[in-house]
């Protein structure tokens, strides 16, 4: 997550006067003081994650730490997961993709509907092909209309999910497509592996690609200088345009993807599910952002914050708590993680500015 | 006859720079007192100072208006003394009316029930323009007005008031003014003076000066280095006071001299560029040389670089990179070609929110990487031996680029640059804001760089760096290159007084 301002005005910067001894010693205090803040801020979440693991085991007998109900929640997340870090890239860019809820619904009713109308003989790679395919035109949409309209992000994908909506009520014609679903198709969606659920397997493989990208490759370090500095990163060579036009395409294929398997999963394809999907992804998305790597929008840190969300919906669940809460715990989530990050940035604007002012005076 | 406007022993620091060191400045009424100093000379300081935006160092002498004591750092307290300052922006909204701007900040006088009294609002507001001379339907949009319009509209808002107003400063009120329109604008001050009002006049177009100021003060590396009756300083005695005493003739660095040149072939060239303040102008660089470009604020001195960067448009003219016409510049196609162009703003010099680390490899990151994947090992040795031997402080490549001193910032900057191996670098006030020992290292660097073969353009306002490396120096007025000084040729004094020649006459 970046800093919305940069390095404060003001005075001109005058620094450093060359080493000294006093310098030196001030380095050391101040690495060990950055492990410390470094060690909370980032693995913080995790504990959470543990103690309130502890809270239901203990609160919850033979209730919460149970396989069933542990895979339960493990299972539940993957869709969503999957959306999740779909969103990862344009966020990372510094874009918002408000379309992922719309996209989805139009790939769980598309796929669907390519069963129902051949009446179960469309080839299941082709159904499948087909659906993505609509994905990537999706996000290619959003990025024509971002990158070469110039328009805002935000207001873009709005405009665009509901246009995707559309198309789906126009194809689903107002029912939920359940008709002639193969049962070769459903089983990507149900399979398990040694107990296991094979949805799981899918959010691992798609987390472990997206972080390899993100961490590993030149395409994500230039994402996240883009999203670090856009017109920064333009002059230093970074193609920002073609960058963000691809983080869409990714964003909207995932959001497909986490449709196809909804849609085998489920055996049929209801109308606007999608839109339940958009708030848990930002949550975990901006949540993620403030641990394991704070400050970036980062995979582990939303898979973390993926199970920080699960684990508190289904820990309140299990006390029987009413269904509102579970909207209401989301949003709280995006917001404290918002304020989390906004606090982190002041802070270490904070510091870089005292940095400058004892380097001058040294 | 009591001055109107008094300041004196003001002293300003900003971390380790002292911007202005003991300055003390009058006006009297009805009086046109010019302040003239380059960039950096602490004008925009002291006028920040006026305005109540900064607050001087402690022990600052009084600041008096009009008898009255004004505290420092109030800008409530500098508008209610009867200060009024019109920057060169004038700070008017065009997509808002003459009598919507006169009224910004201000509240509409109204009937019950909160409804504006439109009639009575345009009739004031046509008044108020009388008051500089003004005679235009007021709902026009500001848009819409010629230049000289627009500087009246902003001199009347500032003049318009329920209280006295007693001082006006103008910076730069010409900059944006065709010259058929200056004498517009004196026959304004005129007016205004004649109220008694006090004006500051802050300009570089010596020629004004003399039309239109009674008395001249010239600041300089933030001291008074002169003041007195305006007839009393010529134009040569105010560039000898602007630039500071004849400077012995700096010891050439390795590419003051023709430089070994790799191929002496034409690297970049403008032909009939177009674009933001430039018109029509042209010029040629060829490797190895260090070319400086030198011109006042607003001659389109730094729009050479822009129009590099993509961030202007080009209305006509072309942009040869290594003898290729190139369309629509940008920084990714440049550097494939071999150029390498550095900001001047901070903020766009690198990305503060990454690591040094992460900002010295961004502009190439091929070479770090095995098919997909980037070799993160190897980027830390190249980034370590590049941090060795660019001096980069603090030597800690995980640290955020945001957390350095600007010094050490630009030195990033460069570094970056010039480990993609270019064959020109475009460097746009490489030193600015940067401390003494960096300035230096930088220089030192884009000399070394040049005695290898790399063309070098640096467009900056600091006549010492132009002095000390560029083999050539090009003058630009009125956006076109007016000028050129060779070898010998490049001193201070010479580079400001191209710089401060006018091309057109005033007509006073």
């Amino acid at each position: 997550m970046t800093s919305p301002e940069p390095v404060p005005e003001g005075s001109p910067d005058n620094g450093g006067q060359g080493g000294s001894g006093g310098m030196m010693g001030w380095f050391r205090r101040d690495e060990e003081e950055t492990r410390q803040a470094s060690f909370f801020e980032r693995y913080g979440g995790v504990v959470l994650l543990l103690v309130m693991m502890l809270i239901f085991t203990v609160t919850l007998p033979g209730k919460f730490l149970t396989y069933d109900n542990l895979i339960g929640i493990v299972g539940n997340q993957t869709i969503g997961g999957i959306v999740a870090l779909g969103l990862l890239l344009p966020l990372a860019a510094g874009v918002f993709d408000i379309s992922i809820g719309g996209v989805m619904t139009l790939g769980i009713v598309l796929v669907t509907w390519l069963f129902q109308t051949t009446g179960g003989d469309m080839p299941i790679p082709a159904a499948i092909l087909i659906t993505l395919a609509a994905g990537v035109l999706a996000g290619a949409i959003n990025g024509v209309l971002v990158v070469k309209a110039k328009v805002d992000p935000f207001i873009a994908t709005i405009g665009t999910s509901s246009v995707f909506v559309g198309i789906s009520q126009l194809i689903a014609n107002g029912e939920t497509i359940a008709r002639d679903i193969p049962s070769a198709f459903t089983e990507i969606g149900r399979a398990e592996f040694f107990d296991v659920p094979v949805t799981t397997i899918y959010l691992l493989v798609i987390a472990v690609a997206v972080w390899y990208m993100l961490d590993h490759t030149p395409f994500g370090r230039k994402v996240y200088a883009t999203g670090a500095g856009r017109e920064a990163a333009r002059l230093s060579g970074v193609p920002t345009n073609k960058i963000i036009f691809i983080t869409f395409l990714i964003s909207a294929t995932l959001a497909t993807t986490a449709a196809v398997v909804y849609g085998a999963r489920l055996g049929s394809g209801p109308p606007n599910t999608g839109a339940s999907y958009l708030l848990p992804a930002f949550a975990s998305a901006f949540l993620g952002s403030t641990m394991i790597k704070p400050g970036r929008f980062n995979v582990p840190g939303l898979i973390v914050a993926l199970f920080i969300v699960a684990v508190g919906i289904n820990g309140l669940q299990l006390y029987g708590i009413p269904f509102w809460i579970v909207e209401t715990y989301q949003g709280l989530i995006l917001i404290a993680a918002v304020v989390l990050a906004k606090v982190r940035t002041t802070q270490s604007t904070k510091r870089a500015k005292e940095k400058q002012q004892d380097m001058a005076a040294a | 006859m009591s001055s109107i406007l008094s300041i004196s022993g003001v002293s300003k620091t900003f971390m380790s720079t002292k911007a202005l060191d003991d300055v003390t400045l009058t006006v009297e009424p009805s009086e046109v007192h010019a302040l003239v100093g380059h960039n950096g000379s602490g004008k925009s300081t002291l006028i920040k100072i006026l305005s109540g935006f900064h607050e001087p160092d402690a022990g600052s002498g009084p600041f008096v208006v009009d008898g009255q004591s004004i505290a420092y750092g109030d800008s409530d307290a500098c508008h209610r003394a009867g200060l009024r300052f019109i920057h060169q922006e004038l700070g008017l909204l065009d997509d808002l009316s003459v009598l919507e701007n006169l009224r910004l900040g201000d509240s509409y006088e109204t009937a019950p029930g909160w409804r504006i009294r439109w009639r009575s609002e345009r009739r004031r507001a046509r008044e108020i323009l009388s008051i500089v001379g003004l005679d235009l339907d007021p709902e026009i949009l500001v848009e819409s007005l010629t230049p000289i319009e627009r500087t009246q509209v902003a001199v009347a808002r500032a003049l318009q008031s329920e209280s006295a107003v007693r001082v006006l400063v103008l910076d730069e009120p010409t900059a944006t003014l065709p010259s058929s329109e200056v004498d517009r604008l004196f026959e304004l001050i005129r007016r205004t003076t004649a109220q008694g009002v006090g004006i500051i006049y802050v300009s570089h177009r010596l020629e004004e000066i003399h039309a239109i100021s009674n008395r001249v003060t010239v600041l300089r590396e933030g001291k008074i280095v002169g003041t007195g009756p305006s007839s009393e300083f010529d134009n040569d005695r105010l560039v000898e006071l602007i630039v500071g005493s004849v400077a012995e003739e700096s010891a050439p660095l390795a590419a003051r001299e023709a430089s070994r040149v790799r191929e002496a072939g034409e690297v970049l060239a403008f032909d009939g560029i177009t674009a933001g303040e430039l018109v029509n102008a042209s010029f040629e660089v060829r490797s190895g040389e260090i070319v400086g470009m030198a011109g006042l604020a607003g001659s389109g001195v730094h729009d050479v670089p822009a129009v590099l960067l993509g961030s202007l448009d080009t209305y006509a003219g072309t942009v040869r990179v290594q003898g290729e016409v190139i369309d629509r510049p940008e920084p990714e196609e440049l550097r494939d070609r071999g150029v390498a162009v550095l900001p001047s703003a901070r903020d766009l010099k690198g990305i503060a929110d990454m690591t040094i680390r992460e900002n010295l490899t961004l502009s190439d990151l091929k070479p770090l990487t095995r098919g997909i994947k980037l070799d993160l090992a190897a980027e830390k040795r190249e980034v370590r031996s590049l941090i060795k031997r660019f001096d980069i402080k603090p030597a800690e490549a995980e640290k955020p680029l945001g957390e350095l001193s600007g010094g050490n910032k630009q030195k990033v900057a460069v570094a970056k640059w010039l480990r993609v191996d270019p064959d020109l670098l475009v460097l746009d006030e490489p030193t600015q804001g940067v401390d003494v020992g960096a300035k230096a290292e930088i220089l030192d660097l884009v000399a070394d760089a040049a005695s290898q073969g790399v063309a070098a353009v640096l467009c900056s306002s600091d006549l010492d760096d132009l002095a000390a490396i560029c083999s050539r120096v090009l003058i630009i007025r009125g956006g076109s290159i007016a000028a050129e000084l060779t070898g010998a040729q490049i001193t201070r004094e010479a580079i400001t007084e191209e710089c401060y020649r006018s091309s057109d006459p005033v007509r006073a």
